[in-house]
């Protein structure tokens, strides 16, 4: 028997098992100064825990918690509703501003209504009504954009070329209309391109924003 | 996890008020009587216990029903009381402790020997305090401390084994020691 094996076995006395000391151990702790001061610190240990008495609660402290959880649950869920007013109004906003912004810049000098690829049928619902008339205005916008757009790069390639020589103007001659053909074919893939992936767009925020509006209990008080 | 333990938590989730307040109920002394013991000062206890409770339940939709229910408040209970402690300015006097205890008209050996192991277990370090806490005075076994404190069995061991011996030297360098054969520096 040596000290660390003393100390192992008191730490399982003061983890509660049941250790009846040996001979060995016995004649260890007579001989050992410091383990017998151990042992002795570890039945005073033992002793003082037993008289130790744990912390008492103040009163009404679990009626006080329970009130507590419940307006912190309740302020949770004011929380959450605001949210999704909040980010429906925004959502209604954007689409809003969208639509807005193309009534106010368009101004066609024929005075024509713009074409569009979905035309609403007479008895179509409100919604889809609705969206299909977004999705005009933004064809009608993406259309305009490209048209200027394609009045600059030819204003720009002109300007490029100030003074031609006579074999290469004849070359530009022959060459210009294929190039510009090639970028306005490239444009209009373009627009139809911006069309097919904003019309998504626009109809779901359109549901969304008619949702908030009439769906729910909130904004109905 | 005990039956009753996920019964309350499928109410508490339901958001039955009765089984909010048994849940609290069932544990406030735990965490009430931890958060005394790490932080040395009653109204501070109150304070965390509060935060921990209201902790507990804004994250019982995410807590895994597998495991059990008193090791994952008890680890919050720990951390909370880690975070206050790095908060706190000051550190309280001990003498808290006296109101803690009841008057006796002459001195009394095992009260005087409990508060003794107060102040021996209020200077070790916050670890230590916490596993000598949960093991000693609410016989938390080892594998649920471990589980509260998110460390292996071994270490909670040897923990425990160092603020035993940090405690048990104290005792003896107060003298409380009924007989001691030699005098120890």
């Amino acid at each position: 028997m040596n000290c660390l094996e003393f100390q192992e076995l008191l730490q399982r006395r003061l983890d509660g098992e049941l250790i009846v000391f040996s001979p060995d151990v016995e004649q260890h702790v007579s001989d050992c100064s410091s383990c017998g001061g151990l042992q002795a610190s570890a039945q005073a240990l033992l002793d003082g825990l037993q008289a130790l008495t744990p912390p008492q609660c103040p009163a009404n402290l679990a009626d006080r918690l329970t009130e507590l959880v419940l307006q912190d649950r309740r302020q949770s869920l004011r929380r959450q509703r605001l949210h999704l007013v909040v980010t429906g109004s925004l959502a209604a906003s954007v689409v809003g501003l969208a639509v807005g912004g193309y009534l106010l810049s368009s101004n066609r000098p024929d005075g024509t209504n713009p074409p569009s690829a979905v035309r609403p049928q007479p008895g179509q619902a409100p919604l889809a009504k609705s969206a299909a008339d977004a999705q005009q205005a933004l064809t009608a916008l993406t259309r305009r954009w490209v048209g200027q757009a394609q009045v600059q790069a030819k204003v720009i390639l002109t300007a490029a070329n100030p003074v031609e020589p006579p074999e290469v103007a004849k070359l530009a001659v022959a060459v210009e209309p294929l190039e510009m053909e090639a970028v306005a074919q490239t444009l209009r893939q373009t627009r139809v391109d911006v069309v097919a992936s904003v019309q998504p767009v626009a109809q779901t925020t359109r549901r969304a924003f008619s949702f908030f509006v009439h769906e729910l209990p909130v904004l109905k008080k | 996890m005990s039956v009753d333990d996920a019964f309350l938590v499928r109410g508490c989730l339901r958001g039955e008020t009765k089984a909010l307040h048994d849940l609290i109920e069932r544990f406030q002394s735990n965490v009430f009587g931890l958060c005394v013991r790490l932080l040395h000062h009653r109204q501070d206890a109150e304070d965390v216990t509060q935060e921990v409770f209201l902790r507990v339940f804004r994250s019982l939709n995410r807590w895994d029903s597998t495991r059990p229910l008193k090791p994952w408040i008890m680890g919050i209970t720990v951390n909370r009381c880690r975070t206050w402690l790095g908060q706190r300015a000051r550190r309280p006097e001990l003498v808290e402790y006296l109101q803690d205890t009841a008057a006796s008209p002459k001195a009394d050996d095992a009260v005087e020997l409990a508060k003794e192991i107060q102040v021996a277990v209020a200077e070790l370090r916050l670890e230590y305090q916490s596993v000598f806490v949960m093991y000693h005075e609410q016989g938390l076994p080892y594998e649920d401390i471990a589980g509260a404190l998110g460390k292996p069995v071994g270490t909670i061991k040897t923990w425990l084994h160092r603020a035993r011996l940090e405690v048990l030297d104290r005792l003896r360098r107060r003298g409380m020691i009924s007989e001691v054969d030699d005098e120890l520096p």
